[in-house]
């Protein structure tokens, strides 16, 4: 079953990953930026039969990770002890039955890494996909599991780090803990937070601007040429800037530098445009409530990966504790979701959970709707979520929700109740990521080998 | 069954829980409290520039013992609401391209921390996508004209104007010969790729607009790895001063004082210090005080609005803009910082008027207003501290309580037990908050804490979770009558905001707050205690206003002087 070669995940690895991941798919890209024009979608039946051989074995693999606050009320949550495919749905995950056979719902699962006993609505979330308990007051915690996938595969799409999608911007910082950690799950470095856009108008426009359609290519070409000019200028400077300066100045100054060599790697490489919004328009930027930022948000993430402009996301349904004074009205529901996770209140917060559930049903099914020539875009994917804590009440890290949709295209083996008492949940991103050919070995702190039973 | 589903706690974890109980001792109100002592009257700075109080006297008497540690702020990059108000004042721009930004996240109470303000690739390219908007609307009518005063099309002339004057506002500094040149450099390149006059000026301003140079604020140290400390250079003075108040770049008065050496003594900081926050430019209340008291995002807080109908965002704002006001009233007239838990004005426009049952206001802005209702009246009573401080359907009053004594008091209670086990709603909202939150004194372990927070978070029951005022609360009268652990009595809100108001650590926790604010980064305990004392002791004599603490702030050699890093 453990057929990974046995490698840590390092720069070897890397390097030959995004080798392969430049070569796939081939030639894609050219025939789509011709197609622009007049075609709405990649994936499209037509395309499809023109790349049929690698359309059918080498679809692109994706990884979607999702965040949801203040754990689940566990009653309500967990099938009952049966393990296996005959399990029983429970009320929460009700909306998911549809997909079952390409579910994986995990009991058991801890990630005693991310936090300690006395949890936070901090640690939990920057430790949610990096399995890193996470210092103070300096920033550090860990690398994410989409962020190992998304540096795996370099930059083969227009996303080097993937996208980062939320619904909020407030954050606290809670027990002295950095703020950022309350509203980042993705982290480039143990010391590098990849904030959520919470913006939908922004992402839209992060997929789909960077050509202007009433330009010639000559046009095109020249203003590429400028722009590069431009960052190769900012790139000096911040170089000599940078010598000047001390330590932590310096790593400041690095970070930008990173952020300009992705611009130039976005320039040379970005397609003028590898799809089109097609019936999408452009969301406000402001002023959606929850479910339509929601609703919205899903929209555009699967756009995203229609378009495949980037292959690994994450999305934050909600800040750790999102302990704003935010009632759930369309639900029925007054009160906050912070107090009354502490008041655990078992109707209204199996109705939320359920809610959070058909949220991610919605997205699965509208991926499970995407043929890629045999199999589908959800198929071809791994969709995670889990929340930062484990029950509200406790904040704790045992006995975790933990949901997988997908397989990788048929590396996982999906619709089966797992119970995995006490494993790390790093284990389960060792084997997410090996099914998603990153021949890691070890994730996080704890994270040692796969997790038994899920890799085909 | 009323105490069981209180705390399910494992025995492990008591030893601790009685730990915490201990960082719970204190009172309010007590005015013989020790404070902690100044290290000695100033903090003299080794280089002779200034006695680090404020007196204004900059002529290099070092009154202290100790060697300035001014301590090390990190390279800040302009944060949302600097970069709007940067741009607006560099390129005439109302555009506000920062708002859609990825947002910056708070660290110690502020936005504008340098260790933790992040940039991830995204936000450059936010930063990218802005600088190309903005070249666009700079260099088109009606910005053109004061954006760009030569014609393009003579060449690197032009260039070379445009440097010395946009590029030295976008690098808030003269640029040097060899910056120059660099970008003479990037013009000849432009021209060489077949770009037009315009181009080349659009992309000049697109790499100041995203330089290094402008995104951060570099300070440099003679010896970036020594640990001596040394004044800042003027213009690097000049950005301190103009990003704290006015959260932008350099207005012209700062620019030439830092041209002529005019920002070198404690004398010349505090004169600029005085006339900016008198500027209508002066940003202080929206970017300092709105975060102090927590009340910046009220806006996005939904009470239920079947309970409180009243309450809309618009409302909120108005909420929002009378904390402003009123605290821009206490830098101006130079009020002591004490005084704004009792004064008796408060600014109101048509909906807050009606809100608040004050007569009506003429116009549709806001009016000063003197309160004659006792049901309003101080901090305390302002609708926006009371919405911030409550859950979606209820008030919390140990949430208020905790807030008076974080960020009023700088002394925090720690988190309870992550265990600790909440009533359900239904009960919590089956009676009302007095004889609910009782139950905290039936356990000895939650009333180390609570005896203290819920006595001040009770005397604000008058009010509900939008701040409305109300006599009952589930039928019952409200007794807002209360008494901490020491013995100290007071009876609702005005009785609470005297009592605070007498307390010392007000002025020493606003101290610390404004300098946190001011430097850009965490005040240390132990280091920089004598800065807090020295900046809430004030200059000697008479009362101790507003406006004197943040000219004791900009006097400290933490805010004037800094050091390297090895």
């Amino acid at each position: 079953m453990n057929r990974v070669p046995s490698m840590t995940y390092d720069e070897k690895a890397l390097a030959s990953q995004q080798k392969q991941a430049a070569k796939q798919p081939p030639s894609r890209r050219r025939f789509l930026v011709s197609a622009a024009a007049t075609v709405g979608l990649p994936w499209l039946e037509s395309l499809a039969g023109r790349n049929k051989a690698k359309a059918a074995t080498a679809s692109p693999q994706r990884l979607i990770c999702w965040h949801t606050p203040n754990g689940i009320y566990r009653q309500n949550w967990f099938p009952a002890p049966v393990a296996g495919p005959n399990y029983t749905f429970s009320s929460s995950l009700m909306p998911l039955a549809p997909l079952k056979k390409k579910l994986l719902v995990f009991s058991g699962m801890q990630n005693n890494d991310a936090s300690v006993v006395f949890g936070s609505h901090c640690l939990g979330p920057a430790g949610m996909l990096t399995c890193v308990l996470g210092t103070k007051p300096d920033i550090k915690v860990g690398i994410s599991v989409d962020q190992v996938y998304a540096q795996s595969l370099g930059s083969a799409t227009r996303f080097p780090q993937g996208l980062q999608l939320g619904i909020t911007s407030d954050m606290y910082s809670d027990i002295g803990n950095p703020a950022i950690y309350n509203g980042c799950i993705s982290w480039a470095s143990p010391t590098q937070p990849l904030q959520p856009v919470i913006q939908s108008g922004v992402t839209f426009d992060q997929i789909f601007m960077g050509a202007d359609p009433t330009a010639s290519s000559a046009d095109q070409m020249r203003r590429k040429a400028i722009s590069s000019s431009v960052l190769d200028h900012v790139t000096n400077e911040a170089k000599s800037l940078q010598g000047r300066l001390g330590t932590t100045d310096k790593q400041k100054l690095d970070e930008y530098l990173t952020g300009v060599r992705s611009l130039e790697t976005k320039i040379q490489t970005m397609p003028a445009l590898s799809c089109t919004p097609g019936a999408v328009t452009k969301p406000a930027d402001t002023g959606l409530d929850w479910p339509t930022h929601t609703s919205v948000s899903i929209d555009l993430m699967v756009l995203a990966l229609q378009c495949d402009a980037t292959r690994s996301i994450s999305f934050m349904l909600g800040n750790g504790g999102d302990k704003s004074a935010r009632s759930f009205p369309w639900l029925g529901i007054s009160g906050d979701h912070h107090g009354l996770a502490h008041a655990q209140n078992g109707p209204a917060l199996s109705t939320i959970d359920q809610w959070h559930v058909s949220q991610l049903t919605l997205f699965c099914q509208k991926l499970d709707a995407i043929d890629e020539g045999g199999s589908t875009m959800l198929d071809n994917s791994v969709v995670f979520m889990s929340s930062e804590i484990g029950s509200g009440i406790a904040h704790d890290q045992i006995n975790k929700s933990v949901l997988v949709l997908g397989s990788a295209g048929g590396k996982i083996t999906t619709g089966q109740h797992l119970i995995v008492q006490d494993q790390p949940q790093a284990n389960l991103f060792v084997a997410l990521l090996n099914a998603l050919q990153v021949p890691v070995t070890t994730f996080g702190t704890a994270g040692k080998k796969p997790l038994d039973g899920i890799l085909v | 069954m009323k105490a069981e589903f209180f705390l399910r706690i494992p025995l492990v974890s008591l030893a601790f829980l009685l730990g915490i109980g201990a960082g719970c001792k204190g009172s309010i109100g007590d005015p013989g409290m020790p404070v902690g002592s100044p290290n000695g009257s100033g903090t003299g700075t080794g280089t002779g520039t200034g006695t680090g109080t404020g007196t204004g006297t900059g002529t290099g008497t070092t009154t202290g013992a100790v060697a300035a540690e001014p301590g090390r702020v990190t390279v800040r990059r302009l944060n949302q609401t600097e970069y709007n108000n940067t741009v607006h004042d560099l390129l005439g721009t109302n555009s506000q391209p920062a708002s859609v930004f990825i947002s910056d996240s708070q660290a110690n109470g502020f936005d504008n921390n340098g260790d933790f303000l992040s940039l991830s690739p995204t936000r450059l390219e936010q930063y990218q996508t802005a600088a190309e908007a903005l070249v666009t609307e700079a260099l088109a009518a009606p910005l053109r004209a004061q954006n760009l005063t030569c014609d393009p099309a003579t060449g690197d002339s032009c260039v070379r104007t445009f440097l010395t004057t946009m590029g030295t506002r976008a690098y808030r500094r003269p640029m040097t010969d060899a910056e120059i040149a660099d970008y003479l450099t990037l013009a000849g390149q432009v021209r060489t790729l077949g770009g037009s006059p315009d181009e080349v000026i659009g992309a000049v301003l697109k790499a100041l607009l995203m330089s290094s140079n402008f995104i951060f604020r570099p300070e440099l140290d003679p010896d970036p790895t020594s640990l001596k400390p040394h004044l800042l250079a003027p213009y690097e003075m000049a950005s301190r001063l103009s990003y704290l108040v006015y959260s932008s770049m350099p207005d012209d008065a700062l620019f030439a004082a830092a041209k002529a050496g005019q920002l070198a003594t404690v004398k010349d900081v505090q004169t600029q210090l005085q006339r900016m926050l008198t500027d209508p430019k002066s940003r202080l209340s929206q970017s300092y005080a709105e975060q102090w008291l927590g009340v910046r995002a009220i806006e996005t807080a939904q009470p239920d609005p079947k309970l409180y109908p009243a309450f809309s965002p618009a409302l909120a704002t108005s909420m929002k803009r009378e904390v402003d006001l009123y605290f821009d009233e206490f830098v101006r007239q130079n009020l002591p910082p004490e005084q704004l838990l009792t004064a008796s004005f408060t600014y109101v426009d048509t909906s807050l008027a009606t809100y608040y049952g004050v007569p009506p206001v003429a116009g549709t802005g806001f009016s000063r207003v003197m309160l004659t209702t006792p049901q309003r009246g101080g901090l305390l009573g302002m609708g926006a501290l009371l919405l911030a401080t409550s859950r979606g359907n209820r008030t919390s009053p140990v949430a208020r309580g905790r807030w008076v004594l974080d960020a009023l008091m700088c002394a925090p209670p720690p988190p309870p037990p992550a265990t600790v086990m909440l009533p359900s709603e239904d009960v919590i909202t089956a009676t009302s908050s007095r004889v609910f939150l009782a139950m905290h004194r039936q356990n000895t372990v939650c009333a180390a804490c609570h005896s203290t927070m819920d006595p001040i978070g009770l005397a604000l029951e008058n009010y509900d979770a939008i701040g409305s005022w109300r006599d009952t609360d589930h039928g019952m009268p409200i007794d807002a009558s209360g008494m901490l652990p020491d013995g100290t009595q007071f009876n609702g809100r005005a009785g609470l905001e005297t009592t605070l108001a007498k307390d010392p650590r007000l002025r020493n926790c606003l101290s610390k707050s404004l300098l946190t604010y001011g430097l850009g980064r965490a005040v240390r305990p132990d280091v920089d205690a004598a800065y807090v004392d020295a900046v809430a002791k004030g200059t000697g004599a008479g009362p101790v206003g507003m406006r004197d603490l943040l000219m004791g702030v900009v006097a400290s050699d933490a805010f004037r002087m800094r050091r390297g890093e090895p």
